[in-house]
């Protein structure tokens, strides 16, 4: 049984990146990563994610339902699953942070509809290996693309190199595969326009 | 566990399979006819829709056929004539 302490709402403080004016799922993905670390176990983890829109102001998690959320998630806490809604706030967003994807991009092995790395990139987290993977595997490294969703069947390790293939191309949509060390650990959808 | 998809499918078929996935579709205006989007599905939805549809059945759904199956009725005739 989950504390309900542990159930409260939490209001993320997530900064801009470069010259970004939404707010970056690499920094949402991170968020969650510490909010499931901290309030429920050292190895929980972000299972699922699902952002419908970009948001330009402060996102909050609510483990409740929620009339109007820009998306969804869970959390794998042990045999528990924790799921929620992400809401965005009337808060602003008051920090922007350097980002520079380059050297990642650099890196990445690309054949066709996948990519991958030989080694983790230092300076970039797993979660933004996966996201530059991505764009390249889907073959738009050049134009922003943006995660609308992913499901994981175990964290993302950060000293196992990466790997994405895509799975299914429809029409602005990709959906990859995603493997760590040559184990497939869950998927990816991402797309070069937001939901409608 | 969604529920499975057999030939002949019907549109209470899709409302069942449909019900299972993550959605925003609102299944209590989803009528044989109702567009997907008209019952609240984004263009993620639909993408997932798809694909889980493909999933399910084995019936590929090409680009150019997507408004043909924007409808529990169209998805289910395209399905019927794709389905061994």
């Amino acid at each position: 049984m989950i504390p309900a302490l542990s159930m409260a709402p939490a209001t993320f403080s997530l900064p801009y990146r470069a010259d970004r004016n939404y707010v970056h799922s690499a920094d949402i993905f991170q968020a969650f990563t510490e909010l499931a670390r901290e309030r429920f176990a050292p190895g929980a983890y972000l299972k699922s994610l699902v952002l419908r829109h970009k948001a330009s102001r402060q996102l909050r998690a609510s483990f409740a339902a929620e009339p109007d959320p820009i998306g969804t998630f869970s959390l794998q806490a042990g045999e528990q699953e924790v799921r929620g809604a992400l809401v965005e706030t009337d808060a602003s967003i008051g920090r922007r942070v350097p980002y520079d994807e380059s050297r990642a991009v650099a890196a990445v092995v690309a054949a066709v509809d996948s990519a991958a790395f030989i080694s983790p990139v230092p300076g970039y987290t797993a979660f933004e290996h996966l996201l530059v993977a991505m764009k390249v595997a889907g073959g738009d490294a050049d134009r922003e693309a943006w995660l609308c969703q992913v499901a994981l069947l175990g964290p993302l390790l950060e000293s196992v190199p990466l790997a994405v293939t895509v799975t299914r191309r429809l029409r602005l949509f990709h959906r990859f595969a995603i493997a760590q060390g040559g184990t497939d650990i869950g998927s990816a959808c991402a797309t070069w326009r937001f939901p409608q | 566990m969604t529920p499975a998809l057999v030939r002949p499918v019907t549109c209470a078929q899709i409302r069942a399979f449909l019900a299972e996935l993550d959605t925003l579709i609102d299944s209590g205006t989803l009528r044989d006819d109702t567009l997907f989007t008209e019952a609240g599905a984004d263009s993620l939805d639909f993408f997932n829709v798809l694909t889980a549809i493909e999933v399910a059945t084995g019936v590929h759904i090409d680009d150019h056929d997507i408004e043909r199956v924007n409808t529990p009725a169209g998805l289910a005739a395209y399905l019927n004539a794709r389905m061994s």
